[in-house]
């Protein structure tokens, strides 16, 4: 396989969806990173050659999804005995080095999808920004077609709202 | 009959390119009549043409593959070495594996292809012609005698071989092949030297 070939082609798009889901340009692209490696060490399990994109995209997403999960552990702290779990959840929002250099559009975009769930994120930045097919979203994400449709419904009927202001 | 929120799932599948064309044959109708619905697809619409004016593909800094390059060239690197270990490893075992095969082979060809006993029949040995040989020749009688001694000898070993075998299989603990008796061969060769009439001895 032509690595090189490949980081050219598939990267921008995988890295758009990272930036979408960790809210800073520096994690997408240490994710980015992570999901080559990942591929080029375990090429031999991917069955289909031609499902190369949605294959790439379900390791970056996987990636994201433990990065997220050893956060989230790592950051849970005991408050007080009325209160005994709260998870600190990721801001991203309020890291000054995210959208930078930004439309007003983009910008305020970036900040919704960093407030929607990893399911509206993720079903939002694949069909509406990155355009691939429900097909693809389903083997990415394992959802079901029909949970694809609603789900990209949701989130784009979430955004719609939100951004209404740029009507 | 379809919701309103049923049919703005399939605008939404509409703008994405993922209905049939008789989905998009009811969607657009119920949107005719629809102004709630009407208000939806063109929110989704000004939506996606925005997203699609501000979103391009974002450069990938070059330093990333460089990056990614050096690790898993490294990675490869000592992964080669480990492979390399592996496959001599691999080589010589199938190299002891096939010696042994043969080594066992040749041993147990040697014990199990050995006779157990002699061949008894001395080609030097007499044999006294019988009175009902027939026209054969006498050398053409004697040396048929002689075959058909040894080969009856190594039916015997043979079938003993079997036996044992059989004997092995089925029943616990080892059992030693019978061992031929060799005077029985030596008391049928005296046997038929002693018939001095010409007779054949049957047996």
């Amino acid at each position: 396989m032509n690595w090189e070939n490949i980081y050219r082609e598939y990267s921008p798009g995988i890295l758009q969806y990272l930036c979408g889901l960790c809210g800073t340009q520096s994690d997408a692209q240490d994710l980015l990173q992570e999901t080559f490696i990942k591929a080029m060490r375990s090429e031999s399990s991917l069955r289909e050659p031609g499902k190369m994109r949605s294959w790439l995209m379900t390791i970056a997403r996987n990636l994201f999804l433990d990065s997220r999960r050893k956060w989230v552990n790592k950051n849970i702290t005991t408050v007080a005995d009325d209160n005994p779990i709260l998870e600190v959840i990721p801001d991203p929002g309020h890291n000054p080095e995210k959208f930078a250099v930004q439309s007003d559009f983009k910008a305020k975009l970036h900040k919704i999808l960093a407030e929607l769930s990893e399911t509206l994120q993720t079903a939002f930045t694949l069909a509406v920004i990155q355009k691939l097919s429900y097909a693809e979203i389903e083997e990415i994400t394992g959802w079901s077609m029909s949970m694809v449709k609603t789900n990209v419904f949701r989130a784009r009927r979430k955004i719609a709202s939100e951004l209404s202001e740029f009507r | 009959m379809k919701t309103c929120e049923e049919y703005q799932i399939d605008i939404s599948a509409m703008l994405d390119g993922e209905l049939t064309p008789a989905e998009i044959a009811a969607t657009v109708q119920h949107l005719a009549k629809c102004s709630e619905c009407e208000r939806v697809f063109e929110e989704f619409q000004l939506l996606q043409e925005k997203v699609d004016k501000e979103y391009s593909r974002p450069a990938v800094p070059q330093e990333l593959w460089k990056n990614i390059q050096s690790k898993t060239i490294h990675e490869q690197q000592s992964t080669d070495l480990t492979g390399r270990v592996i496959e001599f490893r691999k080589w010589a075992f199938r190299i002891i594996s096939v010696a042994a095969g043969i080594a066992i082979t040749f041993t147990a060809g040697y014990f199990l292809g050995k006779p157990s006993a002699p061949l008894l029949i001395d080609p030097s040995t007499p044999i006294i012609l019988a009175s009902q040989k027939g026209s054969m020749s006498d050398e053409r009688f004697q040396q048929l005698t002689r075959e058909l001694l040894i080969a009856d000898q190594k039916y015997q070993q043979k079938m003993y071989f079997i036996l044992h075998a059989l004997n092995s299989e089925y029943m616990e603990g080892d059992l030693d092949p019978p061992s031929i008796d060799n005077n029985d061969y030596t008391d049928r060769l005296r046997l038929i030297n002693s018939t001095g009439d010409g007779e054949i001895v049957k047996y």
